[in-house]
């Protein structure tokens, strides 16, 4: 029977889902079961290589540590690849993308506004970032990353959306003994010449935006009054019930209640789908996932300690964790949309803040509307 | 690592900066200036110096940082001291403590007056916070309706923070004053400054405030041996419940974890910021604070100075 067959279908394709498979194209009903499943993005990416090395088994001597602490000194010692030539800097236009930063969240505090009012931001220092590679999108697309990346969108193969788009670079933070990682790691590290990184980053950039390897990167990278966009892990709250995990509304602390304050109550369906569908919400681990908070106020950047002061308390994860920060892409906060903020014609630095650049910023830099502690009380008469 | 060598009072695991019952120590004229000595003198009197700016962490409680390890960090607790300097030199933030009467001045839009300034006048009943978020409530009575206003005290819309009267009560907080009749925490609002003679110790007012009668906003009685500011007329609220109230107090039941606190050294360490660091921090701020009262000081003595009448 039709109904019957269309359901096994149904039921088969679910079951792929629950292995995290790749979907296949050519079932349309998929969309409406696969919605009921709310996934949770919580692992590295495939392609991150193995990054730590095993614990060595046998004590290294004294000599031994010396001659190797003398390798890598002379092996990163100096400045990063002066014999490359200088690649050429691209020019803002609307719709360019550049790079971002990995920055470490330092803390929380109040800054205020001209007006009386109180903003909490989030203090994001932006530690020791270099560009570690540039990657065209013909080399990414080809290699066997790409070709995993490859899901087929149902509008066709045709409709390519980020034509624009030639590339990522990829981006690192906090320089490390090289002999915690794999050779295969640090070998990521021979393009731009730099130690290896702690921490990685990818971003897909315009032409325009590329910015050579080896590049340092700092809080000036960014203007204050831009909005950014911040990618993190968020804050392990262990198991919870089905109240903080999904937002149900429990049921009655009193009037008779039986055992059920905090419960999900209904769980399956009746006759015909007798059964609990795939995604129903229960209680299960919250926190830990990946997740963007977009469009985030820059208000102020201290530029002697790289440290930029966003938005709001909610930057994804504790104190001593690595972001990536970068531009919004929500349009109402875009470069071209910034009219109240006169930047109207992009970033100020584009792609990024070079050292004759960065030499002439003054220690600290607001936004036009926040209040400098160096200026006197606010007085609010006309 | 020495912990701190004051000793929590028991049950009060409302307050999370260790703070010691009330202690005798004398106001910011205390900061005593630098001279020129030679260098043995110096490092006895670098000693002496160290230990005298240790009394800091009274005089401006807020530049010591949150101790819960999780929140600190170095580069973020530095910078946000480097604001609260600044805004320092920009008003004078005195030294005060919770019962002192304080007048507050602050830039308000929905202010009557053109200038758009309000002014307001109380007891400060808590104090608390850490960094540029440290805070203070004041308590008033006015036309017979109690008011309280919590300010934070490095908010640039503050315009003025007068001292009125400086002193310091038998508790650390006076939330039983709610609780209490309204003499007890009225302050007039055309009350003048009273400026205590340099070197005084600050004063200790140990009144006892007799607390209404029942309702209260908070169980009193059973906190009747953490604070010794109020007393109680009928510890019971009826004759019946005399009974299993004396035996609830009689075996120390305010909850079996605050007989524990008293005797719990690794709680107190875990809540206070380590000496070194303080001393660290005051090495950071004490100079430029020391150099703001002084200037400060210069500022007060030139307005009370009183020019002598001419004489006939």
């Amino acid at each position: 029977m039709l109904g019957a067959s269309t359901e096994l279908l149904a039921v088969r394709s679910l079951g792929k889902l629950l292995h995290l498979e790749v979907l296949s194209s050519g079932l349309h009903t998929t969309s409406s079961l696969e919605s009921r499943i709310k996934r949770v993005n919580r692992h590295k990416p495939f392609w991150h290589i193995r990054k730590l090395n095993k614990a060595i088994d046998e004590p290294i001597t004294e000599e031994n540590q010396i001659f190797i602490q003398d390798y890598i000194d002379r092996k990163y010692n100096g400045p990063l690849r002066e014999e490359f030539t200088p690649w050429a800097k691209g020019e803002w236009k609307e719709g360019s993308r550049r790079p971002g930063v990995l920055a470490v969240k330092i803390g929380v505090h109040p800054i205020w506004l001209k007006n009386g009012k109180q903003v909490i931001t989030t203090l994001l220092q932006v530690q020791d970032n270099h560009v570690i590679k540039y990657t065209p999108r013909t080399n990414f697309e080809d290699s066997y990353v790409g070709q995993k990346f490859n899901i087929a969108s149902f509008t066709g193969n045709n409709n390519k959306k980020s034509e624009s788009l030639t590339g990522f670079v990829t981006v690192g933070a906090i320089s490390t003994d090289p002999q915690k990682y794999t050779k295969g790691y640090c070998g990521l590290f021979t393009d731009s010449g730099v130690m290896p990184k702690r921490h990685l980053a990818r971003f897909p950039v315009t032409d325009n935006g590329v910015i050579q390897p080896g590049t340092p990167l700092t809080a000036a990278h960014f203007t204050p009054g831009q909005f950014v966009d911040v990618y993190g892990r968020t804050q392990e709250r262990g198991f919870q019930g089905v109240m903080k995990r999904w937002g149900f509304a429990g049921m009655p602390a009193t009037h008779g209640t039986t055992k059920s304050h905090r419960r999900a109550g209904h769980v399956g369906s009746g006759c015909d789908k007798s059964r609990i569908w795939p995604g129903q919400k229960m209680p299960g681990w919250v926190g830990g996932n990946y997740t963007w908070m977009r469009g985030l106020r820059i208000w102020r950047i201290n530029y002697a300690e790289n440290v930029l002061y966003v938005t709001g308390t909610a930057v994804q994860g504790d104190v001593g964790s690595v972001v990536q920060i970068c531009d919004t892409k929500l349009n109402a906060k875009k470069w071209e949309n910034l009219k109240k903020e006169n930047l109207t014609s992009g970033p100020r630095f584009f792609p990024t803040a070079y050292e004759d650049q960065l030499k002439e910023l003054p220690e600290e830099e607001y936004y036009s509307v926040v209040h400098d502690f160096k200026s006197p009380s606010i007085s609010l008469s006309p | 690592m020495m912990a701190c060598r004051l000793t929590c009072l028991a049950g009060q695991g409302l307050r999370r900066v260790c703070s010691g019952s009330v202690r005798q120590f004398a106001s910011t004229s205390y900061l005593r200036t630098q001279q020129t000595e030679s260098e043995e003198d110096r490092s006895v009197n670098q000693e002496q110096h160290d230990l005298s700016r240790r009394d800091f962490r009274y005089i401006f409680p807020e530049f010591l940082p949150d101790p819960k390890p999780e929140w600190r960090n170095k580069v973020r607790e530095r910078l946000e001291r480097k604001d609260m300097l600044q805004r320092r030199e920009q008003i004078e933030i005195p030294e005060f403590y919770v019962g002192s009467s304080l007048a507050v001045t602050v830039s308000d839009e929905n202010s009557p007056n053109p200038n758009k300034i309000s002014r307001f006048v109380g007891i400060c009943i808590d104090r608390g916070g850490t960094g540029l978020r440290a805070w203070f409530t004041l308590r008033n009575v006015v036309e017979g309706q109690g008011v309280e206003f919590m300010y934070q005290m490095y908010n640039p819309s503050i315009v003025k923070i007068e001292v009125l009267r400086l002193e310091q009560r038998l508790d650390e907080e006076l939330y039983y004053l709610r609780d209490a009749p309204a003499e007890y925490s009225t302050v007039p609002f055309d009350m003048e400054a009273e400026i205590l003679p340099e070197g005084s110790p600050v004063p200790v007012n140990d009144t006892v405030v007799p607390l209404n009668s029942r309702p209260w906003t908070r169980k009193w009685e059973r906190y009747a041996m953490i604070y010794s500011g109020y007393s109680i007329e009928n510890p019971f609220p009826t004759p019946g419940k005399v009974r299993r109230q004396m035996r609830w107090m009689a075996e120390g039941n305010q909850g079996w974890q605050l007989q524990t606190l008293k005797y719990d050294l690794m709680r107190d360490y875990r809540n206070t910021v380590p000496m070194e660091e303080q001393d660290q921090i005051w090495e950071e701020v004490g100079d430029q604070l020391e150099s703001r009262d002084k200037q400060m000081r210069r500022v007060a003595a030139k307005r009370a100075f009183v020019r002598p009448s001419k004489r006939i």
